[in-house]
């Protein structure tokens, strides 16, 4: 139950995340939160609950397993995407806590 | 006879802010401890050290020297939760900030001190001090706690997270104007004495914000699941239907594609 309620509270950062990426790479906003979804898979394979994921994770994250995708998928700009999300992760990185107590 | 039923109730109503200050303080705790987050540890002992402080002097008589040291943990925790939990990756002005509180918290305890070693009142001084050191702490909680909500407030993310921001926000800047009544305490009268008219009413109105800023904080921190859901009535969670990992990548290259052709 407390697991269930904490992957709610992870899939607000997701969700913030990807209104961003999305905007940035003129997606849809469910495409975008997919993208992330499978970066996190990537970084930390399957098992690893969207609950414990903390902000180092998610800056992991970004820099790693999503460049890479959106390396392969041949983005423009991805240096800019990358710079712009990460600063995004920092200024929202209360909600990490606010949600999630 | 008016005076001592307004004393006594004043009185209640401290002990009740006292009470519920170290309930927030021990549930973060358990709860920090649960979801192994450092910040709300540190929130936790904030909370738990000012009611130490006011037990210590008001109830085992050790003196303000020992209250002083519990609010200067209590003051420089909260500021570290603030800078761990909003500003995380900024160096200068959270550093700035914890510096200034560290120095004025040091003054204080420097201050409480040396009436007890020298016989030196140095009241107004102490007082003086107090307000920017009160000020600073809970206004730099205030303004990080006001700043996210603004910032978030485009994101369709759950009510009941923006109100926690809300309340913090509301409930610290009201607090720290908690140490300007001490101005008008009458030198040498006890605080709160019913026979001193003005340090009565000063006794008042520091009770009143104090229990405020303890329901502010209760509610924000232990928010009940009766009022999370109340507020979250008309909040529908984004639900995305589920893609495989090939029809995700496949969809999101055809937006990338129809992307580029409608900028050519």
């Amino acid at each position: 139950m407390k697991e269930k309620y904490q992957e709610v509270i992870t899939i607000e950062i997701i969700n913030i995340l990807g209104k961003n990426l999305a905007t940035n790479l003129n997606i849809s906003p469910p495409a975008a939160r997919g993208l992330i979804k499978l970066s996190i898979k990537d970084q930390f394979g399957p098992f690893k609950p969207l609950s414990q994921l903390s902000y180092e994770d998610l800056k992991l994250i970004i820099n790693q397993s999503l460049k890479k995708r959106l390396l392969n998928l041949e983005v423009v700009n991805l240096r800019t995407i990358i710079n712009i999300m990460l600063e995004d992760l920092k200024k929202n990185q209360s909600v990490i806590t606010m949600a999630g107590v | 006879m008016l005076s001592e039923i307004l004393f006594n109730t004043f009185a209640l109503i401290f002990a009740l802010f006292i009470i519920i200050i170290l309930g927030v303080g021990f549930f973060l705790l358990v709860r920090g401890i649960q979801i192994k987050m450092c910040n709300i540890i540190i929130a936790a002992i904030a909370f738990i050290g000012l009611p130490i402080g006011f037990i210590g002097n008001v109830l085992f008589n050790l003196g303000g020297f020992f209250q002083e040291i519990f609010i200067f943990i209590a003051f420089n925790f909260t500021v570290v939760f603030t800078n761990l939990t909003f500003y995380k990756r900024k160096k200068v002005y959270p550093t700035i900030v914890f510096a200034i509180v560290f120095i004025l918290g040091v003054i204080q305890i420097a201050l409480h001190a040396l009436p007890l070693l020298f016989g030196i009142n140095v009241y107004y001084l102490r007082v003086s001090l107090d307000l920017p050191y009160t000020l600073l702490t809970f206004n730099w909680l205030a303004w990080a706690a006001f700043q996210s909500y603004n910032r978030l407030n485009e994101y369709i993310i759950a009510p009941w997270v923006k109100l926690r921001y809300k309340l913090i926000a509301v409930f610290s800047f009201l607090i720290s104007f908690n140490s300007i009544p001490e101005f008008f305490q009458p030198k040498g009268v006890y605080w709160g004495d019913p026979d001193n008219i003005t340090s009565l009413i000063i006794f008042g109105i520091t009770a009143i914000l104090a229990i405020s800023f303890s329901l502010g904080f209760f509610i924000a921190w232990i928010m009940p699941n009766w009022l999370k859901k109340k507020i979250n009535k008309n909040y529908k969670p984004l639900e995305d239907k589920e893609y495989s990992e090939e029809e995700l990548m496949e969809m999101i290259k055809t937006q990338l594609d129809d992307e580029t052709r409608s900028n050519k």
